[in-house]
């Protein structure tokens, strides 16, 4: 058997190996952006379409009993003789959830996949606990949503790292039926940053559509180990015989040339067509590969695709 | 095309290239490679789930080029070849001209005999070309023919040992004749077992004729059982050459110091050639003329007569003795024939014996010649003369009705009377005649007219070994001419008086040319040009032990003079001046010039041997030739195409790839 795509770094065992203390402090002046503007429970950093406790004037309106004394306009009472009520734009805390695929199939590559997702998990996670925003994190695989939810504050940031940690990547993807589950899974409004490789056979779309319509602002990241988005390069060649880690398929190939560019062909237009799907039902999208820096990801990267600013 | 060791091909090619399919198998027993997911492959590849041993023998560029590398290895272990025609076992016997026509260079500045070796080693090729790893059965016999046949090698199957006697056939200057060679071919398929009962047996064999076809003698043969011939063209049908045809040199019978040289020229071109004629006297040029000679003549059907011009050049004063030569100064296919020499002996004037029974009818004739000298005596004197030896000093004996007892050394002219010659001795007496045909060439017989010429009786001989007849009549043979031991004798074998040939002006003409054909034939080396393949024959005086004869190129031959003072060194192999040297006289010059029919460079699309006509053999030009060489050469190039394809996907998969794939929108 040969070595080809099997993950030769060390595989993080600790919640610092996950997040170092450099990226953390790059990361304290990010937040993640909803396109959508969302109401939440309890006041945030959010912009809610509901008026509320902000320093963001928003209109006024007249005083009826029992309202709260402390946002009467007494200037206007002043001139007019009548009781106002100012009215401000109440910002709400925002839900951010975080699914990763634990599939097997996320289990390759060198960096490996499904650490890579852990860390940017674990990154946009602790974007969103320093930001007072709600974090939720969910795995999905065929053996169904895993998840850990409600997190408030960066003293949670631990343990949502040992709840990444503890996850192991197996099974097969059944991802209309994760998605199923991760739109009912909303506790309010808010953004669901979805990390798959989207390397299912039984494709995408239903399960974005579900995550759309469920009230997810939904970022789908897909991520791709140098290995799948250049064989050759990273060493495939000869005769081999392929297996898929998940459905046990085995394809046979000779390592030519021809078949390589046929290969970088499909992979292309598989990504292409999933980009347009986003599009196409308001999901954002963005592909990376996993030996892209990470700090460069989040700072630079996802700052200038809307999903952090 | 056939293969030498097909089995040994087919052997290892079964065995071999199942093997490189099972490597192939083998090769293919794919690594197994854990990936996240086939799903893009599948749809990239054309042989999913590929298990089957067919379905694994997709279109594959290097598989399909090991598999003709291989195939090309196992076509040159067969040994494949093309030929011209079908392979002929057996004996064969290579007849390979080297004649004088065979210097002509009428194909791309080589010579017949180049292009006849070529074939001929092509020929052997084809025999024995067995291979390395197969030998060929049959054997082959080189002779090669000219004036003589030679064998260069008996029958053999050694290709090297043929080739290399092919290569050593050397060019010659005289006839071709094929005689010979059959002769000696016949000798040597003739299988004298003493151990079988019976004839000899005679074993076929194939003859390979290799010659312009221009063979004196080839419509005199006939092919026995079991023979048959395959006739190898070898030059042009039509190649243009002239030719000097023929050179005498007289002395002006009234001015014995003045040289005539009559020349005949040939042309065998179809176009007229105008060129000029260069006289030369010792090497010095004496005399240019320009002369046209005329084409060549097509008569019906394929005869053709060549154009011919005959010139006289001026006379020149020659007191002594000297080397005329001749040279057309034109370059055409035959150099050789385009020089003609021949020596001019010094003036001088005879002496004459003359012993005469009854009216002096010779002794009249004898009277009206130049003569240094003309004694008359009685036949006893005569006969005394001739046994003391003092007859010896006169140039040449006449005798009418005189039979001498003895003959010693010298010339004579005889008319009538007994030889003690057995070559001309009388059987019976010889009744009345008419002549009937002469010998007109010869220089006896010159201008002499004999058709008026009766004899009532003379001495019926039968000419057999040494005489030559010159005259034939009604019943026995007039005039002959015998040559031996010694003595030239020209008989003529009826008294004159006994005819009305002393009333005729031929009798006179005939005395004339007779005293001086005898009286000069001391100088027959000279006056008369030999031919190749003829003999240098000489006489010496008592006590000469040896001579030298010096060839044109240079070729030293020392010769060991014979008890009667002669000397012979033939066959004469090349034209030229050829010298005659001898301690104790000055050198003699003997000029040797090439047969004209050797001139008619023409040749023969078609030869015929008797009543059989063979045709010029078509496998000319498709010469047998090996293609294992040309085998290994295209493995050589499949392989390299291989390894460059090789090279080309080794390099493909390393090439630059993609930056950081999280940029790729």
């Amino acid at each position: 058997m040969s070595n080809f795509g099997d993950t030769r770094h060390e595989r993080p065992s600790k919640v610092d190996e996950l997040l170092g203390s450099s990226l953390m402090s790059s990361l304290d002046k990010l937040d993640i952006i909803a396109r959508k503007i969302f109401s939440g429970k309890i006041q945030g950093e959010r912009r809610s379409k509901r008026r509320g406790v902000s320093v963001e004037f928003a209109d006024y309106r007249q005083y009826a009993a029992g309202d709260d004394l402390r946002f009467i306009d007494w200037n206007v009472y002043a001139r007019l003789d009548r009781l106002f009520m100012k009215i401000f734009i109440e910002e709400e805390e925002l839900t951010v959830g975080i699914a990763i695929d634990a599939s097997a199939s996320m289990d390759y590559g060198n960096p490996n996949k499904f650490d890579f997702a852990r860390r940017l998990a674990m990154s946009l996670g602790y974007i969103a606990l320093s930001s007072h925003n709600r974090a939720s994190l969910f795995s999905f695989s065929d053996r169904g949503v895993e998840r850990l939810t409600a997190l408030r504050g960066r003293s949670r940031t631990r343990d949502m790292g040992q709840w990444l940690l503890d996850l192991t990547p197996s099974g097969g993807t059944d991802f209309v039926e994760a998605c199923k589950t991760l739109s009912t899974a909303r506790q309010g409004r808010g953004v669901l940053v979805v990390i798959s490789d989207c390397l299912s056979e039984d494709g995408l779309s239903q399960g974005l559509k579900y995550l759309a319509r469920g009230g997810w602002d939904v970022f789908l990241m897909q991520t791709l180990a140098p290995e799948e988005i250049d064989p050759e390069h990273e060493g495939m060649e000869g005769d081999v015989r392929l297996e898929d880690v998940e459905t046990g398929n085995t394809c046979e190939i000779t390592v030519t040339s021809p078949l390589i560019e046929k290969y970088k062909e499909r992979l292309h237009s598989y990504c292409e067509e999933l980009r347009t799907q986003c599009a196409r039902i308001g999901v954002g999208s963005a592909r990376v590969s996993t030996d892209i820096d990470m700090e460069t990801l989040l700072v630079e990267y996802l700052r200038t695709r809307g999903l952090l600013r | 095309m056939t293969f030498v060791t097909l089995s040994t091909g087919l052997v290892l090619g079964a065995v071999v290239v199942p093997l490189l399919l099972l490597l192939y198998f083998l090769r293919l027993r794919r690594q197994p490679l854990r990936i996240s997911s086939t799903m893009l492959w599948r749809s990239a590849v054309e042989d999913l789930h590929a298990n089957s041993p067919f379905q694994r023998l997709r279109p594959s560029t290097l598989f399909l080029l090991q598999l003709l590398a291989l195939l090309l290895v196992v076509l040159a272990l067969m040994q494949p070849q093309i030929e011209g025609e079908q392979l002929r076992e057996g004996r064969h016997v290579l007849l390979i001209d080297h004649s004088a026509s065979m210097n002509a260079t009428d194909s791309m500045g080589k010579t017949r005999l180049d292009d006849a070796k070529k074939q001929a080693k092509s020929l052997i090729e084809q025999l024995h070309g067995g291979g390395v790893f197969s030998n060929r059965g049959g054997t082959t016999m080189i002779i090669s023919i000219g004036e003589s046949a030679q064998i260069v090698l008996p029958f053999s199957d050694s290709v090297q040992q043929l080739v290399e006697a092919i290569d050593g056939i050397q060019l010659t200057h005289g006839r071709s004749s094929i005689s010979d060679g059959l002769k000696l071919a016949r000798a040597y398929m003739t299988n004298v077992d003493p151990e079988v009962q019976g004839p000899p047996s005679q074993e076929s064999a194939q003859l390979e004729l290799f010659s312009d076809g221009n063979l004196i003698d080839l419509s005199e043969q006939a092919l026995q059982q079991g023979e048959s011939l395959v006739y190898h063209q070898i030059g042009e049908a039509e190649t243009p050459n002239v030719s000097i045809a023929r050179i005498a040199v007289d002395r002006k019978p009234d001015a014995r110091n003045e040289v005539q040289v009559f020349v005949s020229l040939a042309n065998f071109g179809r176009e007229p050639v105008t060129t000029d004629l260069e006289l030369s006297l010792d090497g010095i040029p004496i005399g240019l003329e320009q002369v046209t000679i005329p084409a060549l003549k097509v008569a019906k059907g394929s005869l053709s007569i060549e154009g011919v011009v005959n010139m006289v050049f001026v006379p020149f004063e020659l007191t002594t003795s000297g080397v005329v030569q001749v040279k057309l100064m034109v370059s055409d296919a035959l150099d050789l024939d385009n020089i003609a020499s021949l020596v001019v002996p010094p003036p001088r004037e005879l002496r004459v014996l003359l012993a005469e029974n009854g009216v002096p009818l010779v002794q009249t004739a004898l009277e009206g010649l130049q003569l240094a000298q003309l004694k008359i005596v009685s036949p006893q004197t005569l006969e005394a003369m001739v046994t003391d030896g003092t007859a010896s000093s006169f140039d040449v004996v006449v005798t009418r009705d005189v039979s001498l007892e003895a003959l010693p050394r010298g010339r004579y002219l005889a008319f009538g009377g007994e030889m003690p010659v057995a070559a001309l001795r009388r059987y019976a007496e010889g009744e009345g005649q008419v002549t009937l045909v002469g010998k007109e060439d010869h220089p006896v017989m010159r201008f002499v007219r004999f058709e008026e010429i009766v004899a009532a009786k003379g001495n019926a001989i039968v000419p057999t070994g040494g005489a030559e007849v010159l005259l034939e009549g009604s019943s026995w043979p007039a005039i002959l001419h015998y040559k031996g031991e010694g003595r030239s004798i020209v008989y003529v074998a009826f008294d004159p008086i006994e005819s009305n040939w002393p009333y005729l002006r031929s009798f006179p003409f005939f005395i004339y040319n007779a005293i001086d054909f005898l009286g000069r034939s001391g100088d027959i080396l000279a006056t008369t040009p030999l031919e190749v393949g003829s003999a240098i024959v000489g006489v010496v005086p008592p006590g000469v032990t040896s001579v030298t004869v010096i060839e044109p190129d240079g070729t030293r031959h020392s010769l060991m003079v014979e008890r009667e003072g002669r000397f012979t060194w033939g066959p004469i192999r090349l034209s030229g001046v050829h010298h005659v040297e001898r301690e104790d006289a000055p050198t003699k010059i003997v000029a040797v010039n090439l047969p004209p029919e050797e001139s008619r460079l023409a040749a023969e699309t078609d030869v015929q041997i008797g009543a059989s006509k063979v045709l010029a053999s078509t496998t000319k030009s498709s010469s047998f030739m090996q293609l294992w060489p040309w085998a290994i050469g295209a493995v050589l190039v499949v392989l390299l195409i291989e390894w460059k394809i090789y090279q080309r996907k080794v390099s493909g998969s390393r090439r630059a790839h993609t930056d950081s794939f999280g940029m790729l929108q």
